[in-house]
């Protein structure tokens, strides 16, 4: 039994001890007691560091590092200690009242993710200048008090996942800058206040995840029928009192997550028009029996129709 | 609420529909009877099932019948089970359920050896004609729920299944892979995503002598507990460091994840059926798999796998008494 069960824990190891998403997300999380020269991710945050530890001069393949919080650090000398810079593959500078980001992020050559959430004085116009020089392809910028983007943002061309939660993204032009990142596939825009999207969001059409919930959206821009690749749609704690009409009309959309609304009822025009829809979520609106049975009959080869109720 | 009732009856009966018609047509001789050959059997069971993550005593019927026109033929099975639970997907209950599957496949050779009853995922007991020695090659779908009445009412998901199967003489090779999504008429799942959600099993079956049957494979289940879609998807858990989307789950159940990749193997004679399965749950696999999943295709937010728990051990050990009954017209 202990031969087969080592073996079946050869295989599972084989398969999964080359793959990056194991070695940069699995594995264990050390912390400043715990490091070792074998870590691979490293998590030091809001423990008032003023400098690195020497020990981690001695770390040979460091995958992610949180930095979080150590307000008191001298980024730039820090992120110049760090060994094998071409290693690192995750960053997370939240909460350091950045100001600017150090020139010493272009040592890591091989950044694929950063994370700046609560840095509300960040000028972001040089930000993003030292970041389009870098492989970045998701961008954490939560919680920064934006009302709009610089339009250096478009020259992150690597970019394909962008987090701007708990902002107030209200600038048109913002959307346009967007529009010219051609690999980016997710945007969040929850909890940014909105009361309408703009039109511009409709330039967005190389997206495929969109996530607008937690604001006061009552409906959705027409235009966003152009938006020709988004497959998933989170529009979940709106103000929606029906299910918009322009999903109808979107012609790669499959999946609207639209629970906890104030959503009534359904556009007959689901009736007869056709459309790519295939999942919905609607847990938690205030829809009668009569409207649900509706939805269930007209909605029967959803692959996910839910409608459940808080207890 | 009668009409309640018989809607829900007839929901329950509709499956069963299409093998029992096809088992009274494979018990009938036709005036085409030198062409069409027809081969079928029943099977009665009982069953005690020990394991770390399931433990049970259950009680089932299958069937199972073949019909071949010459070289094409169809199959088709089911099962049937009421069971007393006692451990079931890792969670201790005093719970009953009520199983059923339902299958069906169609293919070119003749299969009158039976084995295509092994491709039942309810059912480890197989009904053979050992006497059978033609082959048969052929696809099929079908789809199984099992009905808890009490704690785990919630986990009640029905699950489409895939199958492909390959036959020559004395032995089977199968495939199958089940899901809870909906996919049009053909692949029929509740479209739940939650729950033992996605399974894969590859298996061989093979007859031995005329009393002696054995069965032998490699499976992989996952389990998530059900999301909770009021609570926005922001759980750090397998986030990827906040960069994916991972909902949080509802609660009793909200720590009760699994990925099983485990071997398997059936001893089967004339009187009892001893099935066993070992393995690994490994939670980083299930993360890895559902996270590609997810992130593409399955357009839904991720789930908060443990990655930092260690892998664990999986076993299974299943003994059956059964009596079965077989006939042709060959």
């Amino acid at each position: 039994m202990t031969k087969l069960r080592l073996l079946l824990a050869c295989v599972v190891f084989l398969l999964m001890s080359n793959c990056a998403t194991y070695n940069t997300f699995y594995g264990e999380t050390d912390t400043i007691s715990s490091f070792s020269s074998k870590s691979k991710r490293l998590n030091l945050k809001n423990t008032h560091l003023t400098v690195l530890p020497e020990a981690i001069t001695n770390i040979k393949s460091l995958r992610m590092l949180d930095l979080s919080g150590n307000t008191l650090l001298n980024l730039d000398e820090a992120l110049l200690k760090l060994p094998n810079p071409e290693s690192l593959e995750v960053l997370r500078l939240d909460s350091l009242e950045l100001t600017k980001l150090p020139k010493s992020l272009s040592r890591f050559t091989n950044l694929k993710q950063l994370s700046l959430i609560h840095n509300p004085n960040l000028e972001l116009e040089s930000a993003f200048k030292i970041l389009e020089e870098l492989p970045i392809t998701f961008l954490n910028l939560k919680h920064n008090r934006l009302t709009s983007l610089p339009k250096t943002i478009s020259t992150i061309k690597t970019l394909r996942e962008l987090n701007l939660s708990f902002n107030h993204l209200t600038n048109e032009n913002s959307y346009n800058y967007l529009s010219q990142l051609p690999l980016l596939y997710s945007l969040w825009l929850d909890h940014n206040k909105l009361e309408k999207l703009p039109k511009s969001i409709a330039t967005l059409n190389q997206i495929r995840f969109l996530y607008v919930g937690h604001n006061q959206l009552k409906a959705l821009p027409r235009e966003m029928n152009k938006m020709k690749k988004l497959w998933v749609l989170h529009t979940e704690y709106n103000d929606f009192e029906t299910l918009p009409l322009v999903f109808i009309k979107m012609p790669s959309l499959l999946m609207v997550h639209a629970n906890n609304n104030k959503i009534k009822s359904f556009p007959k025009a689901y009736e007869s028009k056709k459309f790519t829809l295939k999942g919905l979520i609607l847990d938690n609106n205030p829809i009668n029996s009569a409207e649900r049975k509706w939805a269930k009959k007209h909605f029967s080869n959803f692959f996910i129709l839910s409608f459940k109720q808080k207890q | 609420m009668v009409g309640l009732n018989l809607i829900k009856i007839n929901i329950v009966l509709k499956p069963f529909l299409f093998s029992f018609i096809f088992l009274l047509i494979t018990s009938i001789k036709t005036s085409y009877g030198q062409k069409i050959n027809t081969n079928g059997g029943v099977l009665l069971k009982a069953d005690i099932t020990l394991g770390n993550q399931n433990q049970w005593i259950k009680i089932g019927l299958g069937g199972f019948g073949t019909l071949s026109l010459g070289d094409f033929s169809i199959e088709s099975g089911f099962s049937l089970a009421a069971t007393q639970l006692l451990k079931r997907h890792h969670i201790n209950t005093k719970d009953r359920s009520f199983t059923y599957d339902v299958f069906g496949l169609i293919g070119g050779g003749q299969n009158n050896n039976l084995l295509g009853s092994s491709v039942s995922n309810q059912n480890h007991s197989i009904i053979v004609n050992p006497y059978g020695k033609n082959n048969f090659k052929g696809v099929g779908i079908g789809f199984e729920k099992e009905l808890f009445n009490n704690d785990l009412k919630s986990y009640s998901i029905r699950r489409g299944k895939v199958i492909m199967r390959y036959s020559s003489s004395n032995y089977s090779i199968h495939m199958i892979f089940l899901n809870d999504f909906r996919f049009g008429a053909l692949f029929n799942g509740e479209g739940t995503d939650y729950g033992e959600t996605g399974t894969f099993i590859i298996g061989y079956t093979k007859v031995i002598n005329t009393k002696e049957v054995y069965q032998a494979g490699v499976g992989l289940s996952l389990f998530t507990p059900q999301a909770n879609y009021s609570l926005a998807p922001r759980n750090p858990v397998n986030s990827d460091d906040g960069r994916k989307n991972v909902w949080f789950v509802r609660d009793p159940y909200s720590r009760h994840f699994y990925s099983n990749i485990y071997l398997f193997g059936t001893y089967q004679n004339d009187i009892y059926t001893f099935h066993s399965k070992l393995g690994m749950n490994s939670e980083k696999l299930g993360a890895y798999i559902q996270n590609k999943l997810h992130d593409g295709f399955g357009l839904n937010p991720r789930f908060p796998w443990n990655i930092e728990a260690k892998d664990k051990l999986y076993y299974e050990i299943e003994t059956a008494l059964f009596y079965q009954t077989t006939g042709n017209n060959d």
